[in-house]
């Protein structure tokens, strides 16, 4: 666990830093209210409803496919690391496995998931 | 581990490689042509039972445990792949007046089989409940695939949210079962029963929450609510696959779970689960009556089915277990045979009214037999499968001296014969009007008569001479209780 | 862990922090100076000599710059995602290993920490980096921001994938996650010569991880104003300067960790304590170049084109340079 401490104390360093900024950033910018200066800048038009939108479908696609893909990546990583060492059925298994996700791939490129239209 | 546990798995192995090849041919099919997809799905169905039916009497723990082959496991996985089939092979006509994507159809159906086939194979939760969400996240697809219709979409919905919810309360009970035992493992769990008798609340909100999340998938009676819309929105060969396949890997999934690890507190339950399986069946049979729609009808029947079945978990040892396999395999071949006659019925008519069978006998003979031996065979009559199996079953339960329970049960099953005969007295009673007589005479595929007559031969084999399913179901029971 | 470990160890983070402070300053000046020259321009050349304090100038300007939350947004989410953007790009730089061990009294790695799951916590960090431009996008309830989040969520969420396929294979040839066994492993050969491809996937990708041109389409001036933080002011807004900076210093320390052989090198006549730090820094430094000459050639690629690239083209090589490095592992062992 030792090496792991250097990491909790690199992250309170982070927050440290951004705490001090923003402190500093507060003792030192003026603040003072406009109502102009506090609407969405659009610009130099006047803003017409808020910026909370449908998102288009795509978006949800990129995002489906992208959990899939890390989630094979995650079974890839140990996998790789040891793979000198398992043999060569771990190897053909893993193969196997990459396959049928990258038969995924050709699935979701066929039925136009990328496709931006 | 090694790669000889694999040798094992091929029934498995073959359905999803069939199943991502159909995809794949899928690519490169012309839109009319992959309703046809269906023959090479049902194929790898079949090489799968050929490959399962060479490990026959093997007994083998696999992949440190997790997975058990045994008769019971064999006896179930031999049924998926007849259902898998029958469905696939009864769907192509369905699916080219109603579906696009046929591809993603049939191959969605083989990998919730894989689902099912890992279901009653695993001796641990978490594997199970693996395979249980292989099975549901197939359905969730496969019952909203009518994408333009609305109550497919609406019954998708439903299914979706209903059945992530069940998941839910399954994998919490779980959760809770393995706080207070410290195993997911059904051997484990047993023998840590042996020893601590009594975990307390924990553990009797735990296998509450399990008997809950597996009561929505097998449609018991508080958490059934979902069956009849799900049933009417869903593709019909969808519907038949849901009414058998999905309840069965349920029933599975309960025996075995029972049979291995928590039998040595299932007195605690018996009563409650008989309480259940009276609730269920009441339920469904009475609101059976009140259908005009076959589907709904036939949705309400397989709620009351799951309440006979459930008298056999109730009291559950070696016999009753022999006699749920016997009743579900009985069931099956009944409900696929009473589904695959209203696929045929509306893809002639585009109808599903009960209604609209007035004048079935004079336009198709075959389509009203295979009708009638089913709905004869689900209300119970004798000479057909479903007297023999319910026969079977409430015998070995009467042992158990819940009487209430067989008696109920029993009252039921002549109860529901009522609601069946209305069917069949509009096939062959009630008289058409003059322009109805005009209507031509139907002609079914050829591939349509092979199978109804299948699932009808299946029905009266059963009912009539059912020795060699009785001793695979015993085979099977053994393979959980030994002896 | 006794006293002058701990003291060690907080002289390093002490030094890295600073680095990390510095870096941004530097970094920012040396682009427009570079860019400037590219274009046949001097660049800034007003504060201080040569225009050297140009962005400690700019750093005060920002800080004393109202902070302005618009009542339309999210608060808390507003406020929250400059950390989210600045806090992970500190963070992964305690894993960077800037040079070997070396002798300061005693035997010390020039690293924070050696991690045996290095490169996982690099990349982990790494997709925090979503968040940042997703919540502020999101919470600044503005179209341009939101349109910024959801380009820069996808395009981070894509070349992430194709980032970690090429480390993938970079592990398969080390057989570790620890930076350091990585760098060690490179002691004969660079790993960039048997991974050549994978190396040009990672580069691509880690532009695009860090919203750099040709891949800056989260913040592309030109249609959406400046994308997701296009509300954010004040001390704020330079929050995501020093990130973006930040994560490219770290992009190209990577890069020369990975594939460059990070510290190895033969041992330059007159600096002989410090070489492996001068190796690594004038890799990862000529690398930062990179970047500049990057923004400076190329023009602005389409969202399409973007998305296409990485799914289409990146995703497929990535694997086959895994595949072709891991059968290369399998024949060799």
């Amino acid at each position: 666990m030792a090496s792991y401490l250097p990491l909790l104390v690199a992250s309170v360093a982070a927050i440290g830093f951004v705490g001090v900024a923003l402190g500093l950033g507060f003792l030192l910018a003026p603040q003072q209210f406009s109502r102009l200066k506090r609407t969405i800048y659009e610009c130099g038009m006047e803003s017409t409803g808020g910026g909370w939108r449908q998102v288009h479908i795509r978006y949800y696609l990129m995002a489906i496919l992208f959990v899939i893909f890390a989630v094979e990546g995650i079974f890839l990583f140990p996998w790789a690391a040891v793979l000198g060492e398992i043999g060569t059925f771990a190897f053909v298994e893993m193969l196997v496995f990459m396959s049928i996700l990258f038969f995924g791939l050709i699935y979701a490129w066929r039925k136009g998931a990328f496709e931006w239209r | 581990m090694n790669g000889s546990d694999f040798a094992f798995l091929l029934p498995e192995i073959v359905l999803v490689a069939t199943a991502i090849t159909v995809w794949a041919v899928d690519f490169f099919t012309p839109r009319d042509r992959k309703p046809d997809l269906a023959w090479p799905a049902a194929a790898g169905a079949l090489v799968a039972m050929a490959f399962l039916a060479i490990s026959w009497g093997e007994h083998r723990e696999m992949f440190l445990g997790t997975l058990r082959l045994d008769n019971f496991s064999l006896f179930f996985r031999f049924l998926f792949l007849t259902v898998a089939f029958f469905v696939i092979v009864g769907s192509p006509g369905y699916v080219r007046r109603k579906l696009r994507n046929a591809g993603e159809f049939y191959g969605l159906i083989l990998m919730s089989t894989v689902g099912a086939m890992g279901i009653v194979s695993s001796r641990e939760f978490l594997t199970a409940y693996i395979s249980l969400e292989l099975v549901a996240f197939g359905f969730y697809v496969l019952v909203s695939h009518a994408r333009h219709e609305a109550r497919s979409n609406e019954a998708g919905a439903k299914y979706l949210i209903l059945g992530a919810f069940s998941s839910g309360l399954l994998l919490f009970g779980i959760s809770l079962i393995f706080g207070a035992t410290g195993s997911t493992g059904y051997a484990a769990i047993a023998a840590a029963l042996e020893t601590t008798p009594d975990f307390g609340m924990v553990w009797t909100l735990g296998v509450a929450l399990v008997l809950a999340g597996l009561g929505f998938k097998v449609a018991a009676f508080p958490f059934h609510s979902w069956a009849p819309d799900v049933y009417e929105g869903a593709p019909l060969p969808i519907t038949a696959f849901l009414s058998v396949g999905s309840k069965a890997a349920g029933f599975a999934f309960l025996i075995r779970l029972f049979a291995e690890g928590l039998f040595p507190v299932l007195d605690d339950w018996r009563v409650a689960i008989g309480v259940v399986a009276v609730l269920t069946m009441t339920f469904g049979n009475l609101v059976a009556i009140q259908q005009a729609n076959l589907k709904r009808l036939l949705a309400y029947s397989s709620i009351a089915q799951a309440g006979y079945i459930l008298v056999g978990v109730a009291t559950l040892n070696a016999d009753t277990t022999s006699g749920m396999l016997l009743h579900i395999a009985g069931y099956t071949a009944t409900n696929l045979g009473a589904f695959l006659v209203v696929i045929y019925f509306h893809n002639l008519t585009g109808k599903e009214g009960i209604d609209d069978l007035r004048g079935l006998y004079r336009r198709s003979f075959l389509l009203t037999l295979v009708l009638a031996v089913s709905l004869l065979s689900l209300a119970g009559m004798p000479l057909f499968a479903g007297f023999m199996t319910k026969f079977y079953l409430f015998t070995a339960a009467a042992a158990s001296q819940l009487w209430w329970l067989i008696a109920l049960a029993v009252a039921n099953s002549i109860l529901s014969v009522y609601y069946y005969l209305l069917v069949l007295r509009q096939a062959f009673i009630t008289p058409e009007s003059e322009e109805e007589e005009q209507r031509p005479a139907f002609r079914l595929p050829s591939h349509a008569r092979a199978t109804l007559s299948l699932l009808m031969v299946l029905v009266l084999w059963i009912g009539i001479y059912p020795s060699v399913f009785v001793d695979a179901a015993e085979a099977g029971s053994r393979a959980l209780f030994g002896g | 862990m006794d006293l002058v470990s701990t003291l060690a160890l907080l002289a390093k983070g002490l030094v890295v922090l600073l680095i990390f402070l510095a870096a941004p300053l530097i970094f920012v000046l040396a682009e427009r100076k570079i860019l400037g020259r590219i274009q046949s321009r001097r660049g800034p050349n007003r504060v201080g000599p040569l225009g050297l304090f140009q962005t400690v100038a700019d750093g005060i300007k920002l800080g004393t710059k109202e902070d302005i939350i618009p009542p339309a947004a999210d608060r808390v989410v507003f406020w929250v995602a400059p950390l989210f953007m600045v806090i992970p790009a500190i963070a992964a730089w305690s894993v960077i290993p800037f040079g070997p061990m070396v002798e300061i009294g005693r035997e010390t790695g020039l690293w924070i920490t050696n991690l045996n799951v290095g490169i996982l916590f690099v990349l982990a960090l790494g997709s925090l980096n979503t968040y940042g431009p997703v919540m502020s996008g999101w919470s600044s309830n503005s179209k341009y921001a939101h349109f910024g989040a959801l380009r820069s969520g996808a395009q981070i969420i894509s070349y992430e994938l194709t980032l970690g396929l090429a480390v993938l294979a970079v592990v398969v040839y080390a057989g570790s996650f620890s930076l350091i066994d990585i760098v060690e492993s490179q002691r004969h050969m660079w790993l960039v010569a048997p991974q050549f491809l994978g190396f040009l996937i990672f580069i691509v990708s880690g532009v695009a991880e860090t919203n750099r041109a040709p891949f800056d389409l989260p913040e592309a001036e030109t249609e959406i104003v400046a994308g997701y933080f296009v509300e954010y002011t004040g001390i704020r807004f330079a929050m995501f300067f020093i990130a973006e900076y930040a994560n490219m210093f770290l992009m190209s320390m990577l890069v020369t960790v990975l594939y460059l052989g990070g510290w190895n090198g033969f041992t330059i006549p007159g600096l002989e304590g410090v070489s492996g730090v001068v190796w690594t820094m004038a890799k990862a430094l000529t690398l930062m170049f990179g970047y500049f000459w990057l923004r400076a050639t190329l023009p602005r690629l389409r969202y399409d084109q973007l998305m296409s690239f990485c799914w289409k083209i990146l995703l497929p090589l990535g694997v086959l340079n895994l595949l072709v490095a891991s059968v290369l592992r399998m024949v060799w062992s």
